[in-house]
């Protein structure tokens, strides 16, 4: 299942609630270097949520994260972890990228300012290398001609792809994908799968939120299925789909199935 | 004819001085109250509690007291506190104080309309507050503050007027000076109120322009 013994981020006993809602309930995940995990389940079910604690968007109200050495902890009652969470999340924000539903690309940058953004801002890389490396990665996801573009003058499709050079001009070592085809129209979606499929191939750590069970099936090596702030089913592929052990998986899967 | 020649030698060298105190008075307000305004602005953003308070405080205070008021309060108040300040930059001081308050409150929206998903695009990669906060989101704003901004810089330049009850010799006070020794209330009103109306022309002239070029960057 793993294509490697090296584990990269350790969830453990990760809990977060809004309120009186509790939307994680005690969730323990190891992954690997080089996994590719897609995570299914009904809407509400706390999938973004989980992404997003794993790089401090979501502050965690119990439980421990680990991701390349770098430790989020639950606050509980105390002030300091709280600070000290921020600064973790920095280190850990170098490592991680992310992808959005949305895109989120910046409106007022260019394509090409999109990506360099990072680079030269965060990691004080020069304008030229950045710019550089930031021609090549879109010329690898297919917007190269489209540089000097803004945001609103391209397709969905392309926005996330441009989008998906941002997260990796940072050269992070995992990237986290929310949904990423879900805003899409149709015709989009493959453009953006292959571009994932590629980084996959080469790889990269990723985990995928996603509602393609094509893709889930085809390209990732592990599959979480989530329900209720639970992760009732995680396996390969093929033990997911094929033989659930919950029968809320199987509700779940016979139900997209049929669609 | 010879008349009419008399009462403009008196009045416009007296307007003249008028003018340049209300334009120095003006500048020197707007500057200040958009910086003043701007910290008050991140301090109704901050996650602190008492700071996002007291700043709330702030703006209710400057908000919802007559400026007037605020003049005379200054004027009397300050000297009793044993601070010396000239009647000019008392004028200052309460203008910037007072538009700082406004200009706040239009930061505050304008960055609230940003989407959520725009800052944490920022976070993800590891941006800090204030580069998000420059590089990402008040560009973004700049189409949707501009035209309130101006509208309270125009206020701001009205406003000036008031100071002559406190004997700052700005515009209006040049004015009445001028009528005393005239005794033309008409044209010397008319060509006060010209020269406001130039003063606000010239800044709707420049904000149309800041506008313009972010026009082309922002949606
Ligand atoms: N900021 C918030 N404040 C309060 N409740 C929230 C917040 N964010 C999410 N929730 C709630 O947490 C639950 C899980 O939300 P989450 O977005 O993680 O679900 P999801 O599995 O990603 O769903 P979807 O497939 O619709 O994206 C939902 O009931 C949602 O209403
Ligand atoms: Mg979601």
């Amino acid at each position: 299942m793993s294509k490697s013994e090296n584990i990269v981020i350790s969830v453990k006993n990760l809990s977060k609630s809004y309120g009186e809602l509790d939307v994680l309930k005690k969730i323990d995940m190891d992954i690997y270097e080089g996994q590719v995990v897609t995570i299914i389940g009904p809407s509400g079910s706390g999938k973004s949520t989980f992404l997003r604690c794993l790089n401090y968007l979501e502050t965690l109200t119990d439980g421990e994260i680990s991701i390349f050495g770098n430790t989020l902890v639950g606050p509980k009652e105390s002030k300091q972890a709280a600070k000290d969470n921020e600064k973790v999340a920095k280190e850990i924000r170098k490592n991680v990228g992310m992808v959005f539903q949305q895109f989120n690309l910046w409106p007022h940058k260019t394509v090409l300012e999109n990506v360099i953004e990072g680079p030269v801002q965060i990691k004080k890389v020069k304008k030229e290398e950045a710019i550089k490396k930031a021609e090549e990665l879109l010329e690898k996801v297919g917007m190269k001609e489209k540089a000097g573009a803004l945001p609103t003058q391209l397709s969905g499709g392309q926005q996330q792809r441009v989008a998906i050079a941002r997260a990796l001009a940072m050269e992070p070592k995992a990237i986290l994908f929310d949904e990423p085809t879900s805003a899409l129209d149709p015709e989009f979606v493959n453009e953006v799968l292959n571009v994932m499929k590629e980084l996959a191939k080469e790889g990269m750590t990723m985990i995928v939120v996603t509602h393609e069970m094509g893709f889930a099936a085809e390209v990732s090596d592990r599959v979480c299925f989530m329900d209720g702030g639970y992760v009732l089913e995680d396996g390969t592929p093929d033990e997911v789909f094929k033989n659930p052990k919950t029968d809320r998986a199987k509700q779940f899967f016979s139900k997209i199935l049929n669609v | 004819m010879e008349e009419f020649l008399r009462i403009a030698e008196i009045t416009i060298p007296l307007l003249m001085q008028g003018l340049v105190v209300t334009i120095e008075i003006s500048v020197l307000a707007i500057i200040f109250s958009i910086i003043v305004g701007f910290l008050i602005c991140c301090m109704c953003l901050s996650k602190n509690k008492l700071v996002e308070a007291i700043a709330r405080v702030y703006i209710k205070i400057f908000r919802c007291t007559p400026f007037m008021v605020q003049v005379y309060l200054a004027y009397y108040g300050l000297p009793s506190l044993g601070l010396k300040v000239s009647a000019f930059w008392i004028g200052v001081a309460v203008m910037s104080a007072y538009n700082a308050a406004y200009i706040a409150v239009i930061f505050e929206s304008g960055i609230r309309s940003i989407p959520k998903g725009q800052s944490e695009a920022a976070a993800a990669i590891g941006m800090g507050y204030f580069k998000t906060l420059f590089r990402i989101l008040l560009p973004q704003t700049v189409g949707v503050i501009i035209p309130p901004l101006t509208g309270q810089f125009l206020q701001t330049v009205k406003d000036t007027s008031i100071l002559s009850i406190i004997t700052v010799t700005e515009l209006t006070m040049m004015t009445k000076k001028a009528i005393g020794v005239t005794f033309a209330p008409l044209f010397v009103y008319l060509l006060a109120g010209a020269l406001y109306w130039v003063i606000n022309i010239g800044i709707e002239m420049v904000t149309k322009k800041i506008e313009k070029k972010n026009k082309l960057l922002s949606i």
